[in-house]
């Protein structure tokens, strides 16, 4: 593992598509930190990059720039493959993964799916009972593919993807298609999975609530950039109450309010400072007042993730 | 070899063998039908050439479709269920491409090999009399096998990179009529020989003289093409290495 306890990080990852002159960046020096043991929630809106990110870690798309670190080993440095086919295959072999829509084959059982990857994994096909049970398939098993729903796809892709229990799991989007109930069962199963079989999960979504619900951390890519990276925790702590005032003069209130030691911004036509208990309070609208400013309107405000998302974002969708 | 045994549970239930075998069938049932309505007094004494030639042509016009066929089953359940990427995290990437083509080579040489014993087996059912001409028969063996190895390369090469399996399909049709026409052609034209589908024909030793006044068909023994027949191997080569790093290079 690396010094940091990192099970992914990258450095500058770029991908650009189009011809030298014209080239766009769909990825821009994206540097993630992927702590060991957590569910890391990728977020970003639809077209944000967070699939090609993903399929550059796996070695699926090649970057154009840029370092990759999987579970430890240098996997591509400065845009180019740090491993030979067999080392990268043999660090691939610890992960499992879920991209995009599920990959099966439609003529086959669902069982013989799984076989499929036991022996290319090299994994004994005992391990395919307790996959399946794991998201709750068994009775489905003899089935063909071709014959599911979207949801049982996207379970028989995680039952591979959890076939030999791998020490890292990127997951792209995989409640998509899923029923309410589905996506709850999903979300439970993947927040337990950490816990339970010590895995650490990268999972994309473009919903912040179903990251809310699942991830410790989060990184959020909007336009090919990493905007935000830390713990789900931190991102709370942006939408701590604030107090915000209106008053007949907001400019000479912010100088008041400043004096008095209180962290005050003025947005728009308000001041806005961090909550204040009732007395300092109390005490801040008298002294407001003793100077002459009539104080129009007080209200307590609280940004919720949403808030904080758009205003990183700067984006009014897929939320 | 454990690569090889996943892609043989991968075409389960995919009949592929069923594709060659119905048209193995389907030649056998139309040159014994053939050889029966034959009065053999018109071909006597090169009634091996008859079939050598007959064969080359129905080759000529049914494998260009069959191959395309047999070699899109192949491809298109990795296609139709998304799951190169899933497959490329599991297994090099060159292997994806190089297993197919190695299995498809497998069913081609059976095929091939079938084709071969199925002319003395018909001889011998007619009591033909002509000897076995051994060279002859080798020569059918290494053409039927080496062109269709090279079409399959190429129809593989569409399969693999194209999103619809409508594109290799077309150009399988498309060979298989200019197999029906190749026949027309002067063998010695530069065009004729710069259609791959037509080198079935082209590599069969023996030709025919079909004289209108008489009505008299005489087959003859040609010289074997080497020359043409080493660029159109080239050419599979340089098809076969094109097709790789367009695989190699497409993005899953």
């Amino acid at each position: 593992m690396s010094k940091n306890n990192f099970v992914i990080q990258t450095k500058d990852l770029t991908k650009s598509y189009g011809k030298p002159g014209e080239k766009k960046d769909v990825v821009k020096k994206v540097n993630l930190a992927v702590p060991e043991g957590c569910v890391y929630g990728f977020l970003g809106p639809n077209g944000a990059g967070k699939s090609t990110t993903m399929k550059m870690l796996l070695g699926l798309i090649k970057p154009t720039n840029g370092e990759i670190s999987i579970l430890g080993t240098p996997f591509i440095s400065q845009g180019k493959a740090a491993l030979n086919e067999k080392s990268r295959l043999a660090i691939l072999r610890q992960t499992g993964s879920l991209i995009e829509s599920p990959s099966y084959y439609g003529h086959l059982s669902g069982r013989q799916n799984l076989e499929i990857i036991c022996t290319l994994k090299n994994v004994p096909t005992k391990e395919i009972g307790e996959v399946l049970s794991i998201v709750r398939m068994e009775s489905q098993q003899d089935k063909k593919a071709g014959h599911y729903s979207l949801g049982m796809k996207q379970r028989l892709g995680l039952a591979g993807a959890l076939l030999g229990h791998p020490r890292l799991l990127l997951l792209d989007e995989p409640t998509n298609g899923l029923d309410p109930a589905g996506i709850s069962e999903m979300r439970e199963l993947i927040r337990s999975l950490p816990e339970t079989y010590h895995m650490t999960i990268m999972v994309s979504s473009h919903l912040l609530s179903e990251i809310d619900q699942m991830a410790d951390y989060v990184g959020i890519i909007n336009k090919g950039q990493v905007i935000y990276q830390d713990s789900l925790l931190h991102l709370h702590e942006h939408s701590r109450k604030q107090l915000r005032l209106r008053t007949s003069n907001n400019s000479r209130a912010l100088c008041i309010l400043n004096e008095n030691e209180i962290n005050c911004t003025l947005e728009n036509d308000f001041l806005s400072f961090p909550e204040t208990s009732d007395d300092t309070t109390a005490y801040l609208i008298s002294a407001l007042v003793r100077e002459g400013i009539g104080v129009l309107r007080i209200e307590e405000y609280q940004k919720s993730l949403e808030d904080i998302f758009l205003s990183l974002t700067g984006k009014q969708v897929s939320l | 070899m454990r690569i090889f045994f996943t892609e043989l549970k991968k075409i389960r239930h995919r009949y592929i063998w069923l594709v060659y075998g119905a048209v193995f069938v389907v030649l056998t049932l139309w040159i014994a039908w053939c050889m029966s309505e034959m009065d053999f007094s018109d071909i006597s004494g090169q009634e091996y050439f008859y079939l050598l030639i007959s064969l080359s042509l129905m080759n000529s016009i049914f494998l260009p479709v069959t191959l395309a066929c047999g070699v899109s089953r192949l491809c298109d359940i990795e296609l139709k269920g998304n799951t190169f990427k899933l497959l490329c995290t599991m297994q090099p990437r060159h292997s994806i491409y190089h297993i197919k083509l190695f299995l498809n080579s497998l069913y081609l040489l059976v095929f091939s090999l079938a084709e071969t014993a199925l002319i003395p087996l018909i001889g011998c059912y007619y009591k033909v009399s002509q000897p076995l001409p051994f060279l002859h028969i080798g020569l059918f063996f290494f053409t039927t096998f080496s062109v269709s190895l090279v079409l399959s390369v190429l129809q593989q090469t569409l399969s693999l990179v194209s999103v619809s399996q409508l594109l290799p399909l077309f150009v399988g049709v498309g060979g298989t009529f200019v197999g029906i026409f190749s026949a027309f052609f002067p063998s010695q034209s530069f065009f004729f020989r710069l259609l791959p589908w037509d080198y079935y024909f082209i590599g069969c030793p023996i030709n025919m003289y079909y004289n209108a006044a008489t009505r008299q068909t005489t087959y003859f023994e040609i010289p074997f093409p080497k020359g043409a027949f080493f660029g159109f191997l080239l050419f599979g080569i340089f098809i076969y290495f094109l097709g790789k790093i367009i695989f190699m290079k497409k993005e899953v």
